[in-house]
């Protein structure tokens, strides 16, 4: 009897210390992954901030001293390049593109000089919806990616 | 037995707080991106009332309680804009625009 309660008692220990282990592996795995996530939060919210400084102020259309924000003046799409290289150096990525559907517009697009391709470990998107005079269809899309 | 069982649900319990609180940091990330979305939508909208909402976000009544994520924003305007699906009170309209991902 002495020796069954012995044996249950080392079972339930091994069962929780397995557990433990197990847990203990996992959350040191997280540790590893946390570094990318950081990394990818960090991203995020570069790409969120160069959007909305984009499509309210840099790109946005100006009338009579107004800024009209969300309406994008494609003319000013050299002057993005200009901040986004500014604000996104090496070793970082950058891409801002423009898609218009159905393609009644020419597409927009810029890159640093090495994009954010598929090889890229953390991409950062943020998309914006916007206006374009002459645009028909879909509402175009401001697409911006930051990656590293 | 009982140090053993204690030790096993404070675990327990410990990792599903852990699990929780990591699930509500990633819940914030998608709202900032989608009330800015709503925003844009009610401005752009404005522009040119006739074009469509792109593909990927839904406005509205498609947002149902099935929809992961749901951002709305209420938007006041001064009399600058006239629309019989507003409420106008005073000059002052108010809109609220709904958007989730499709």
């Amino acid at each position: 009897m002495r020796g069954q309660l012995f044996t249950a008692d080392i079972l339930a220990s091994v069962l929780v210390v397995t557990i433990i282990v197990a847990f203990t592996t996992w959350e040191l795995e997280q540790v590893y992954t946390r570094a990318s996530d950081v990394e990818y939060e960090k991203l995020n919210s570069l790409a969120s901030d160069i959007s909305q400084m984009a499509v309210k102020n840099i790109l946005a259309n100006r009338s009579g001293g107004v800024i009209r924000a969300n309406w994008v003046e494609t003319a000013r799409w050299n002057l993005l390049k200009g901040n986004m290289s500014e604000m996104v150096p090496p070793p970082y990525g950058y891409e801002a593109s423009i898609t218009v559907s159905p393609a009644s517009l020419a597409p927009q697009k810029i890159s640093s000089s090495t994009g954010c391709d598929a090889t890229k470990a953390n991409i950062a998107v943020a998309r914006r919806i916007v206006y374009i005079t002459g645009a028909t269809g879909y509402f175009p899309v401001l697409t911006i990616k930051v990656c590293a | 037995m009982d140090a053993v069982f204690a030790l096993y649900m404070s675990f327990l319990i410990m990792s599903t707080l852990i699990i929780i609180l990591e699930a509500n940091t990633n819940y914030s990330d998608d709202s900032l991106a989608l009330t800015r979305l709503a925003k844009d939508v009610y401005l752009v909208k404005k522009y040119n009332p006739a074009l469509t909402v792109p593909t990927f976000l839904k406005t509205d009544i498609l947002c149902d309680n099935s929809k992961d994520s749901i951002a709305s924003v209420q938007s006041f305007a001064y009399g600058d804009i006239q629309n019989d699906t507003w409420n106008t009170k005073s000059g002052v309209s108010t809109t609220f625009m709904k958007v989730c991902y499709g």
